[in-house]
């Protein structure tokens, strides 16, 4: 009978150094930096609208907060009026540079406090190139206290892994999707937020052929009229995709699910129910004709693995950000594969690091559906642009497309003289931002 | 109107230790810059120090309230957090109940994912030290406000024997039951390479037959290996196994409770009652530990585990004890069946402490003051820098 300590898990043995050559060449890591990142987002955004955006109106808290929103679930996730985001830095002993990002909504300080506390201290000294086994060391340090689904640390780990990927490539000279096998094609489809049916129509026009709107309770505008409206305005032309922001108790899912399904072209109906009641999307899933999309609010492959293997889903949307980086996702896209379901990088408010990484996984990922797009293409704004404008070649983005860019590693080159002017002082609220 | 909330500080608390947790440093292990190992036998970071955080909170009537949590890496998340998320929102509708406070901070990010990880254990710190300001506050003890008022006994277990041999590892647990500990657990770690049937069947020869000896066997096996040592330990009668397998596999954490012999435990890292729906049964006894739960979900868990039939038998982890205090109290009221006892923590942190229930012949005796009953005294704070503050704006 073995029970030898060391055998039982030899992936989390931390006793052997990742500092051994690679077909005779190593990349040393030699320094971690990560940056918080606020500028105003796509809807512009200052600090004092940040102020505003970020607290409800007292009177409308007992609706929506307190025991009320345990019972009865009213989409109350905190949003702002700046982007935020981590962006990580990795340098190494022959002065290649890794950018990665992990997708950080709120709070991004705690990220960085992660990054230099935590993950820096295990990746100083190691082999850039060894991707899998420092993903696994720094995932196995917290995993058993319960660090093993998404947040804080599965956001600030999946920014060093994608910072990993940008330095393999750049190492090799070839672009990441080479690295993940090839890619299936050169551009994705990309489809825009939509709230009216004025903007569906607009959208349409632009060349878009998916659209997606929010569809929740407690909000004023989610009739079922106006998805309706949506609907005629892109038959024939494009789809509708519904985002619930999980809302839905399962009956209530699956009474709204009923009138999706009465329209031609809806194309999803996504995070339906209240998140953490995962379990139960294989039986939404059985009780309805429209597809269930879900996956944005889940981390690491362990929390994908029901969904998938038991029917729950039939477009898997992980975001590469929060769910474990470029590793993690390309085995929940895989194992999305092996159960016919499709994959849809989830792309919300972030920087080209996170935008790119989607794009090579999404190329090279043979169930590949669609991905957000909105405005990025005509977008004036760093935030707008998600960044983009700080490249020396933005990612080229048009009216219901995205193309994966080329060059090494991720393809983003980051005029770092724009980047360091809206980089976030330590212990600072400040931001400045060149006019 | 509830009294206004005014002042909330924050504090690292952090004391050198002589002797590393889990014991000396193996050859499969590796010091992780200046503040942390890393076990071999599972991958997991391990502080040097004790470490963790803790946090006041005043009212604007200056009753105040104690919280901590887990701060073993990184403790300055809890600041960060509380500055940019949970302040704001204290700052912007005074809570009537501390429930109410955690579902609407719970609330702001759960459709992102964040269950559980630091936004979860900075929960536990604030909602122990509301708990703390609301019990203070109507002059009754915290299980007199979650419902079980009075003092109480509660039974113990001795954690871990960190101790270079078998042979003395057995004196050692000889010497705590000289003391009136009946109960004991010690890791994986404290066998020779993992050999967990001999350790037991030395410990059972020392100990006799009615000593209670539980396993844990920190994630390290997969089921096929578990229900292999499960089998093998029928002859010495452990108590329980404490988390054969990784955290994430509730398929193999179901497939070794339906077919394993004795007892399985689990639940530390758990940190709300979703945790444990989906491992209902997973288990037949739940270690809930109140520096990721806090008393909110710590109530929640154990309800659920009440219609399960499952017992509850807390775990302890390394700190003041601040959170310590709370659980045993929240235990009190939960109708826990033992406690775990951290033998090389709790005294000794314990002294930094007024008010630290006492720990003796194999019980906790816990009074009836209020709230959790415990603050820093003055030695403690030697021990605690304050890494953060948020104040009421005007």
């Amino acid at each position: 009978m073995p029970l030898s300590l060391i055998s039982a898990r030899p992936a989390l043995s931390s006793a052997n150094s990742f500092q051994d050559d690679v077909a005779g060449s190593s990349q040393i890591i030699k320094k971690v930096d990560a940056y918080v990142i606020r500028v105003p987002g796509a809807r512009g955004g200052t600090i004092a609208q940040d102020r505003e955006i970020e607290m409800p109106p007292i009177g409308s808290l007992r609706e929506t907060y307190g025991l009320g929103a345990r019972l009865d679930h009213a989409t109350p996730s905190r949003f702002f009026g700046r982007m935020q985001t981590i962006l990580v830095r990795i340098e190494t002993d022959k002065g290649l540079v890794g950018w990665g990002e992990g997708h950080a909504v709120a709070a991004p300080t705690v990220h960085r406090e992660v990054i230099s506390q935590l993950f820096a201290p295990v990746l100083i000294g190691q082999n850039a190139l060894q991707i899998l086994p420092l993903w696994e060391r720094m995932y196995s340090t917290q995993r058993t206290r319960g660090f093993n689904s998404a947040g804080f640390f599965s956001e600030a780990l999946s920014a060093v892994d994608i910072a990993l990927w940008d330095i393999l490539g750049k190492h090799l000279n070839v672009p990441v999707y080479q690295l993940l096998g090839g890619k299936f094609r050169d551009r994705i489809p990309t489809y825009k937020g939509v709230r009216t049916e004025e903007d569906a129509k607009i959208a349409i026009k632009e060349g878009f052929t998916a659209i997606k709107t929010g569809f929740f309770k407690g909000s004023g505008t989610s009739t079922i009229d106006r998805i309706a409206s949506l609907s005629d305005a892109a038959k024939g032309k494009g789809q509708v995709f519904i985002d619930a922001l999980g809302a839905f108790k399962l009956y209530e899912a699956v009474d709204v699910g009923r009138e999706f399904d009465k329209m031609e072209n809806i194309g999803w109906f996504e995070d339906a129910l209240v998140p953490e009641d995962s379990d139960k999307y294989p039986i939404l899933a059985a009780a309805l004709d429209t597809a269930i999309c879900v996956g944005e609010t889940y981390g690491t492959r362990f929390q994908f693995r029901d969904l998938i293997s038991k029917n729950g889903v039939d477009i898997v949307n992980p975001d590469i950000s929060r769910a474990g980086g470029l590793t993690e996702c390309k085995r929940i896209a895989d194992l999305a594969d092996i159960f016919g379901v499709l994959f849809s990088p989830h792309v919300s408010s972030g920087f080209p690091p996170y935008v790119a990484a989607s794009l090579h996984l999404a190329v090279a990922t043979p169930n590949t559906a669609i991905m957000e797009g909105g405005d990025i293409h005509s977008a004036k704004t760093i935030g707008g642009s998600r960044g983009n404008l700080l490249l020396k070649k933005p990612i080229k983005f048009e009216p219901g497309f995205a193309y994966v860019p080329e060059g090494a590693g991720l393809g983003i080159d980051f005029d770092e003289d724009l980047l360091r002017d809206i980089i976030e002082e330590e212990g600072g609220q400040k931001y400045r931002i060149k006019s | 109107m509830p009294d206004r909330i005014d002042l909330i500080e924050i504090f690292e608390f952090r004391r050198p230790r002589t002797e590393n947790y889990l014991g000396s440093l193996s050859p499969h292990d590796i010091e992780l810059g200046q503040y942390h190992l890393v076990r071999g036998f599972n991958g997991t970071v391990y502080p040097m120090s004790d470490r963790s955080v803790v946090l006041r909170i005043v009212d604007c009537n200056g009753v105040e309230g104690w919280g901590e949590t887990y701060g073993l890496v990184a403790p300055r998340i809890v600041a960060e957090l509380i500055g940019e998320l949970f302040g704001p929102l204290i700052g912007a509708r005074t809570p009537d109940h501390p429930a109410e406070f955690w579902d609407s901070a719970y609330a702001l990010q759960r459709n992102r994912g964040y269950w559980g990880g630091y936004l979860a254990d900075t929960l536990a710190a604030m909602d122990i030290a509301l708990w703390d300001l609301y019990a203070r506050r109507k002059g009754e003890s915290l299980q007199s406000s979650l419902g079980m008022p009075g003092s109480g006994m509660l039974p113990c277990y001795i954690s871990g024997l960190p101790a270079p041999s078998t042979a003395q590892r057995v004196e050692m647990a000889r010497e705590w039951q000289a003391r009136g500990f009946n109960s004991l657990k010690i890791p994986i770690s404290d066998t020779n390479a993992g050999d967990v049937p001999a350790e037991m069947e030395a410990l059972r020869a020392g100990l006799g037959n009615d000593h209670r000896i539980a396993i844990d066997l920190h994630w390290t096996m997969t089921a096929r290996e578990t229900l292999d040592l499960d089998r093998a330990l029928i002859p010495y009668t452990p108590w329980f196994l404490e988390a054969p397998t990784v955290p994430e596999d509730i398929a193999a954490q179901q497939e070794i409770a339906s077919n394993a012999v004795h007892p399985i435990a689990l639940g530390e890292e758990w940190r709300t009652q979703w945790d444990y729906r989906a491992r209902l049964d997973c288990c037949t006894i739940i270690q809930p530990e109140m520096g990721h739960t806090g008393i909110t979900q710590f109530m929640r868990i154990a309800a659920l585990a009440d219609t399960q039939g499952a017992q509850i038998i807390p775990h302890a982890t390394i700190g003041l004890g601040i959170f310590m205090a709370a659980s045993l109290r929240a235990s009190l009221a939960a109708g826990a069946s033992v406690h775990e006892f951290q033998h090389t923590i709790y005294h000794r942190n314990g002294v930094l402490l007024e008010g630290n229930a006492t720990c003796e012949k194999g019980a906790f005796t816990i009074p009836d003051t209020p709230g959790h009953g415990v603050s820093p005294n003055a030695e403690a704070y030697e021990f605690m820098e304050p890494i953060g503050t948020w104040r009421r704006g005007k």
